[in-house]
Parts: structure tokens; sequence; C-alpha cells
């Protein structure tokens, strides 16, 4: 049985259908990127998945462990080991990133039948995982993402993937903005996560993330529908030829 | 504006007990007083600075002017006792000796129940009594000049520091009566002293009350002041307050005021400059429910140069509830260098909740900073989003955002008992609210 297993997933936003017909099984550890131009669909999938308000399912279903996801609270399916690294993650002034944190893991933690961790043992565990982000002691007393550069936002939310250690991870164009340090420092810290019992869904525009997170399988979305799936190779075809191959236009590709 | 009946069964009520009220040499300054109410009249939306806060139904209650009301038990309210703070009780207008715990005072500090203030050392008094915020600023400071029977006076000599705060605690129960109380606190700080007072105010549900306080505070040069005031009146009860100060060269201020309790609640802090090199910092707000209507009305009167001001007020509304803020700043001809700044928000988690947030600077210097800023808002679905998305439920997730919302209000909150006293507040209110 898959992990996640989504069938025939058509998405609307404000009426507007994004996805339109999406399936997608992902195994045990596996890591699978889904790759697309601007505007064809990647986002709305990612919180589709996670639960965000205001994205309509009108057809189709996704079911996580074999449970239907869509009748879970955005808090339950993180629970349940779902876990969303923001795209632009959100700024919350004056709640610390620690206790933002600990109440996170401690609620995580009650979902799956674990002790809450006190003070001691909860510092303990975020300075472990914070090494693996190079996480400076600062940036945990700081509020939630305030003040952070564009790089330490991304590590932030790597960091917080390691402290809430979800089954399913998925990664919403978790290189953009990047520099290439901080790349080298945020896919590092996602590789050292990667393990037999995480599964991924890498979402990116670009190619150059898949050198550094080396996926077993690849999507192409575009306008709502996957139109090509294969190997890692395909990713490379894509870096390569473009999305025009695929028929897709893409704008970005012209700004860059 | 004389008005109606409402006002002549206030004043029927004076004459009643007038001479049962302590401190006869004030007595002509009483019955002065009840005749400038007579003139003002209760404060109506007619006048500018009411305009969003009506009376009409506490002018209508008939409240009774503090008698004997017999001694309820005071222990249910002893999680309001700030740990370690010199307290003295105010129950149903009077002091309450046995409540109270005023301990062993240093040289240069006199604090006694106004009451015996009255009676024993009124030389000392008069010409401080009533002289800060007299009795022709208003109605409601003329009948509290008329009736004030109890509360406190602190007085510290030149250079003195109180290492306690001195906690005025103030308590309503009478039963079933409609008691209104009209409790007096004066504070004169001499130059270089430092002092922590905190006032709070709670009371029984079983009956409407009206507090009507009124605090006078003279900050002398280059002393120090901080002023906490916890609102927690019943849900029931009405709730108006003035607090005037006036600072001297290089004195400092700082005020936190928050308000969780009463149907309605006004509560008024003005700041008047009288030297420069004086700062005073505001900050307050309220967390309101149901059907309650909080007002904060300040104003930051600069006469003379260098003088700084801030005002830091923050409203969490659910239900029905309604917040004022109206929050003034006067720079004056002359008073160049002021430096003053003024932030409102409001937090609305309900369609139903209303802020009225009127900033109001009127500046007649030209070398000066005055900013301000109102904002009015919901919660932020992006970071009840993320928050959630992290496995946090809905209901902590708005716990966490209003708690991060009204947190710049306690910047300058000292640690300790009184920092916890506030946050108590907070947490109590917050378990009502989800």
């Amino acid at each position: 049985m898959s992990l996640l297993s989504v069938k025939d997933l058509h998405v609307s936003v404000d009426g507007k259908q994004i996805l339109n017909g999406i399936d997608l099984e992902i195994g045990e550890g596996e890591t699978h990127a889904v790759m697309g131009p601007n505007g064809s669909g990647k986002s709305t999938l990612s919180y589709v998945l996670s639960g965000r308000e205001g994205y309509d399912v009108t057809q189709g279903e996704i079911l996580f462990k074999g449970e239907n996801v869509l009748d879970m609270e955005p808090h339950e399916r993180a629970g349940a080991g779902i876990y969303l690294a923001f795209q632009y993650p959100v700024e919350i002034p004056g709640v610390s990133n620690l206790t933002f944190l600990k109440t996170a893991v401690n609620a995580v933690r009650a979902a799956r039948g674990l002790d809450e961790l006190d003070a001691i043992n909860f510092l303990k565990f975020a300075r472990e995982k914070g090494e693996i982000l190079e996480m400076k002691d600062e940036l945990l007393k700081r509020p939630v993402n305030v003040g952070f550069s564009g790089g330490e936002k991304k590590r932030n939310e790597i960091f917080q993937m390691a402290m809430l250690e979800p089954t399913l991870a998925i990664l919403d164009e978790t290189d953009s903005g990047l520099d290439i340090d901080a790349l080298r420092i945020v896919s590092e810290g996602v590789n050292k996560l990667r393990a037999s019992d995480r599964s991924m869904i890498v979402i990116t525009h670009y190619q150059r993330l898949l050198d550094h997170i080396v996926p077993d399988f690849v999507h192409v979305l575009a306008k709502g529908k996957f139109v090509a799936q294969g190997g890692k190779e395909l990713a490379l075809e894509l870096e390569k030829d473009g999305y025009a191959k695929f028929g897709i236009e893409d704008d970005a590709d012209q700004a860059a | 504006m004389p008005q109606n009946e409402n006002t002549a069964s206030m004043i029927e009520s004076f004459d009643q007990v007038k001479d049962t009220l302590p401190g006869a040499w004030l007595l002509d300054t009483r019955s002065n007083a009840i005749r400038s109410f007579e003139a003002q009249g209760y404060p109506t939306p007619r006048t500018e600075e009411w305009k969003y806060t009506n009376l009409n139904r506490l002018a209508r209650e008939g409240f009774h002017p503090a008698s004997d009301i017999g001694s309820p038990d005071v222990s249910d309210w002893s999680d309001l006792r700030v740990n370690g703070a010199s307290r003295i009780v105010i129950l149903n207008g009077r002091y309450d000796a046995a409540a109270s715990d005023i301990g062993e005072m240093p040289d240069g500090i006199s604090i006694a129940p106004l009451s015996d203030a009255m009676e024993d050392i009124a030389p000392d008094l008069e010409g401080q009594l009533a002289q800060i915020a007299p009795f022709d600023g208003g109605g409601l400071v003329a009948l509290n000049t008329a009736f004030m029977r109890d509360g406190v006076i602190l007085k510290l000599a030149d250079g003195v520091q109180i290492a306690r705060p001195v906690q005025v605690l103030h308590l309503v129960d009478a039963g079933g009566v409609a008691l209104a109380v009209h409790p007096r606190t004066l504070v004169v700080a001499g130059d270089n002293s430092t002092a922590t007072i905190v006032e709070t105010f709670a009371g029984g549900v079983d009956t409407a009350y009206w507090t009507n306080a009124v605090t006078e505070i003279k900050v002398g040069r280059n002393a120090s002041v901080s002023h906490v005031k916890r609102q927690a009146e019943s849900v029931r009860a009405y709730h108006t307050a003035l607090t005037q100060v006036r600072l001297d060269c290089d004195a400092r201020y700082r005020s936190i005021a928050l308000a969780t309790g009463a149907a309605l609640s006004r509560n008024e802090t003005r700041v008047a400059f009288d030297g420069s090199g004086a700062e005073a910092s505001l900050a307050g707000g309220a967390l309101l429910r149901g059907r309650q209507h909080a007002d904060n009305t300040t104003e930051a009167d600069h006469t003379v140069p260098y003088t700084n001001s801030k005002q830091v007020f923050r409203n969490v509304l659910d239900d029905g509830s309604h917040s004022v803020f109206q929050g003034s700043v006067i720079v004056r001809q002359g008073a160049q260098k002021t430096d003053s700044s003024q932030s409102n928000r409001n937090l609305l988690l309900s369609a139903g909740a209303q802020a009225y947030s009127k900033p109001e600077l009127q500046i007649f210097a030209d070398d000066v900073k005055c900013a301000h800023g109102a904002t009015t808002g919901d919660l932020n679905k992006d970071a009840l989003f993320y928050l959630q998305s992290r496995g946090i439920t809905t209901s902590q997730a708005t716990l966490l955002l209003i708690e991060a919302f009204i947190a710049e209000i306690f910047d300058e909150l000292p640690e300790g008992p009184v920092g916890d006293h506030l946050a108590d507040a907070v947490s109590a209110w917050m378990e009502g609210a989800v």
C-alpha cells in the first residue's frame, strides 16, 4: 500500500479550476519531484495536501496511510505525519521561534501518543536538530521568521521538519530565493533527513535543487495535470530542453 | 449641561450622606463639587470626548452611595493579591483593615487609608487632595470629589525608593444593593523617589454596581512611578476612572492598564508635563467578549520642551464587544523637541465586534516628533494556517496569536509578581476564550 495515494484530484480556488485530475502514488521512503512552470498548480497541490482553507476538492480523493486526508483538519494532518515546508514562510511577530516550536512539537507528539517534552529535553532536542541546519541559537529566540533572511527562513522550514519528524514532507519551492551556499546547507539538511520511513515531495521550478536532492521519481505538472512522469533523468531532460518539449510555455524561462 | 432627574437623585443622595463622609474640613470642597456636578451633569455623547461611550444607562440605574454593607468574605479574591506587595483593601468603598497588609515601611514613606488621612493629617492633605484632578474637570470627577470616602494616600519623601509594590485592591460585593463607590488615590512622589503602585478592581456578580475612581499622581524631579492597573470588575459592573498625572523635570511615569471586566468601562489617563526631560509611557488595552464595552481615553499635554510620551494600546474583541481608543497629544507652543508616539491596534475575533479609534494631535510647536498609527483587523489567516500546519490546534494557534498581538503593551512591565498579576489577567481571559 502506498503511503500517499492521490486519485483523480480536481481542485478549484474561487471557482477557478486549478488541478484537473492528478494521480500520484508515493511509497514509503520515496522522494518524488514535482516540476512545472509558474501557474501549473504546484503550490495548490501542496496546500490541498496540507489542508489550507479555500481549496475546494471538486473530485477525487487523497488517502494518507489509508485514511481520508480530506476529512482531517490541518493540525490533524500534521499530527498524522504530513509536513509542508512553505514557499513563503509566514512571519509571526510576538511569538518566539522556541515557544512556537515547543507548542508544535508537543502537539504532534501528543497526536502520536508520545509524552510531552519538558523544557530541558525540548532544548536538547532543538539543539541537536539545529546542528543539522547550522541554526544559530539566536534564531531560536527571535520571533518566528521575523528579521530572518530568505535563506534563514528556508532553513527554519527544514529545521521545523527535523523537529516534527514527518513521514511525508512536502517541500514547496524550498530552493527559491536561495544563494548557492544557502542551497547547499538546506539541501544537505534535507538529505540528512531522508530515511526509509520518510517520503518527500520536492516541488520545484528548477532542476538545480535536484542536483542536491536526487529524486526517485519526477513528475511534470502543466495546467493542473501531470504531462510526463519518469525517473531522475526526466529532470535532466527538462533542464536541457526546457518545458517547451512538453508543449508548455514557460514565462519564467524567458525571464531567467 | 444641567439635566434630568438622574442628576437630581445623586444630589439628593449627597445631602443625605454628606455629614457621614470623613474630613469635616473637606465639606466646602464637597459641596462645591456637587454643585459643579449639578452644572456639568453626567457626560453625554453630545460632548466630543464622550462620543463613543454612552453613560445613559449608568445614569438611570440609581446607584446608592457607599454605606454600611456588612463584611462579605474577601478570600474569594485572594488570587488577585500581588505576592510580596504592601496591600490595602478597599471593600465596598471602605478600608478593610483585616484584609489589608501594609507591612513595615522604611522612613520617608507614608501610606494610609484615605479615610484615616482625611481625619488625622488634614493639614498635610490640604492643598494636595483634589488639586491634581480638580472637580471642575468633568461630571464624574466632581461626583467622586463630593462622595470620596476612602482609598489610599501614598507619599514618598525625596530620595526614597520603595522596593515593594503597593497594591490597592478595590472590591465590591454589596449583595442586592446597587452600590456606587468613589475611591480616591493620591500618590505624591518626592524628588528622586521610586515607587510601583498596582490598582486592582474586582467585584461580585450578583448585582450591578458602579466604581467611579479618581487617582491623582504627582511625580517629583527625576522621580519614577510605575502604575499598573488591572480592571477585572464583574461583568455587570460599570467602571469609570480618571488618572491624572503631573510630571516635574526628568520625572518618569509608566502605566499599563488592562481591562477584562465590567459591562461598560472608561479608563481615562491624563498626563501633564510641568518640567523638561519628563517622560510618560502609557500602555494598555482591553480583552473583551459578550456585550462588553471598554474605553481608553488618554491625553498627553506637552507644555514644556524636551518631553516624551509614548502610547501603546491594544484591544482584543470577541462576540459583540466594543472598544474605544481616544488618544490625544497636545504639543503647546514652546514645547519644542517633544517626542511623542501613539499606536492603537485592534484585533476583531468576531464579525459583531467593533473598535473605534480616534487619534487626536494638536501641535502648536514646529520642532517636534509626533508619530501615530491605528489599525483594526482580523486574525492573520496566513499565520493561523502556518501554526495549524505545524500540528497546533485552531484554538491554541488563536491563543498564541492573541498573546503575540497584545505582547507590546507589556514591553515595559517589570518581571516578578507585578508582571504575573497582569499575565494572570490575560490567562484568565484566555481560559474563557476558546
